[in-house]
């Protein structure tokens, strides 16, 4: 099992760290972390390193059959650089199949470090 | 004192600026679009928005320095590459007969000045200005000679009459005279731009434009006799995935057999002259299984007639691994995908 240390750092930040060859993204999402292999199901393009920040974009038919698009509170959306492949920040789910997830690292708080693990 | 009243000037605003004054979700939307294309010509934010970007390169925000096209390669893989000047790619669009041939005149100056290098594998081809197929034929004469140029570029989206037309023979005669094969490179995300008005996103003209005008002009130049007619050329369709391919195959096939008469220049079913075509493969579809992509492989004698194109930076490119990976081929069969069939088309051997 492949593990680092790391510093903690600031909510709404990100650290890649390297575990054996394998770059894992680490996510501080203000009440936890989360992390993930940085690497994007799609084409494998850099999605936890690289990509783009994005509140989750949904919608709704309201009673009068219009279409109102809205974002989801709370929602926090990564989206891959190469191609916009969207996860759920939270779980690591890809938004158009949720049964797809990018593969998680644990993350463990220890004092002023972050064990990674894979 | 006289007022002076100006009743049309022009301010360029920060879209960034202005999108604080707009509605959610607009707001991001138009915030995170790229600068230029708030109101697109056609649906397009190719960046959906913000979220697929090109950190490491210039595009889309800045023109591509050519130095950093080596760069490219190296992070794409790809050993040769064939460059396609990205503005160009709404080239038959114009009805202004004198722009388009000063632009693709003066493209392939450029191209070879600037960008071509043949001997580290960057190539070019000559852009057809189809508006003016006399003075296209010209160009294609007088570039042809230089080793960069790799092909006859003709742009598929827009060009009227379709390109089977008897309009175009002097472009088709002046490739088959200097012996360059002629590429039809699809575009038409601006579909709604001339097609049909009304389309409310990028992604249904993109899904559908580009697929469109690859098929509108292999009908049109199979059911003309271009393949009969001007025998010598090879033939490349570019940018539409490969689902298509065998769907427009069978479709003309039964109409043909049902009317023959009206092609009587065809000597083969027209799934046959397709088959003698070569196609990129971008963007390649992602089948939930994969047996349905080894099936279009089969019916398009995909191992003998694809040709690995990335289309980077565009947002929808594809890296190597969509070959590489693909269970059903073997080494040998995604060497001819990946390089050889590109290697036989453009003649890059002995050249």
């Amino acid at each position: 099992m492949a593990e680092v240390s790391i510093p903690t750092f600031a909510a709404g930040e990100r650290r890649t760290v390297d575990l054996d060859g394998t770059s894992v993204t680490v996510f501080n999402l203000g009440d936890r972390y989360v992390a993930y292999v940085d690497r994007c199901l799609h084409q494998g393009g850099p999605v936890c390193s690289r990509g783009t920040l994005h509140p989750l974009l949904t919608a709704a038919i309201e009673p009068d059959g219009e279409v109102r698009e809205y974002f989801a509170e709370g929602g926090r959306v990564i989206a891959c650089p190469w191609h916009g492949w969207e996860y759920d920040l939270d779980t690591g789910e890809a938004l158009w199949n949720r049964a797809r997830k990018l593969r998680p690292a644990t993350v463990e708080v220890d004092g002023d470090a972050l064990r990674v693990r894979l | 004192m006289t007022t002076i009243v100006d009743v049309d000037a022009h301010y360029l605003e920060d879209h960034k600026v202005l999108a604080s004054y707009l509605p959610e979700p607009l707001r991001t939307r138009i915030s995170r679009t790229a600068p230029g294309r708030l109101l697109p010509g056609s649906t397009g934010d190719r960046g959906v928005s913000g979220r697929i970007v090109r950190p490491d390169i210039h595009y889309p925000q800045e023109p591509t320095p050519p130095e950093e096209i080596p760069e490219i390669m190296k992070f794409l893989g790809v050993d040769i590459s064939v460059q396609l000047p990205n503005r160009m790619l709404a080239l038959s669009t114009t009805s202004q007969r004198d722009v388009a041939v000063g632009l693709a005149e003066g493209y392939a100056l450029y191209m070879a000045d600037r960008v071509m290098d043949p001997k580290n594998g960057i190539y070019s081809m000559i852009i057809a200005p189809v508006q003016a197929p006399r003075k296209a034929a010209e160009i294609i004469h007088k570039h042809a000679g230089n080793p960069g140029f790799a092909a006859v570029c003709l742009i598929t989206a827009g060009a009227e009459p379709p390109l089977g037309d008897p309009f175009y023979d002097p472009i088709y005669q002046a490739a088959q005279d200097v012996e360059l094969p002629i590429v039809y490179h699809s575009a038409g995300s601006g579909i709604d731009d001339f097609v049909i008005k009304g389309f409310q996103r990028f992604i249904e003209t993109h899904t559908l434009g580009f697929v469109l005008f690859n098929m509108a002009t292999i009908v049109s130049m199979i059911v003309q006799g271009i393949p009969e007619r001007f025998p010598r050329v090879k033939f490349a369709f570019q940018e539409a995935g490969l689902f298509y391919i065998p769907m427009l195959m069978f479709r003309l096939d039964a109409e043909f057999r049902k009317r023959r008469a009206e092609a009587p220049l065809l000597k083969r079913l027209p799934s046959e002259y397709m088959l003698d075509f070569f196609y990129g493969t971008q963007p390649l579809e992602e089948p939930p299984k994969i047996d349905y992509l080894a099936d279009v492989f089969k019916m398009i004698d995909g191992p003998n007639t694809l040709t690995f194109s990335t289309d980077y930076p565009h947002w929808d490119f594809d890296m190597p691994s969509v070959i590489t990976d693909l269970p059903f081929l073997n080494d040998g069969e995604k060497a001819q995908v990946l390089g050889g069939n590109a290697m036989r088309f453009f003649r890059f051997e002995g050249r």
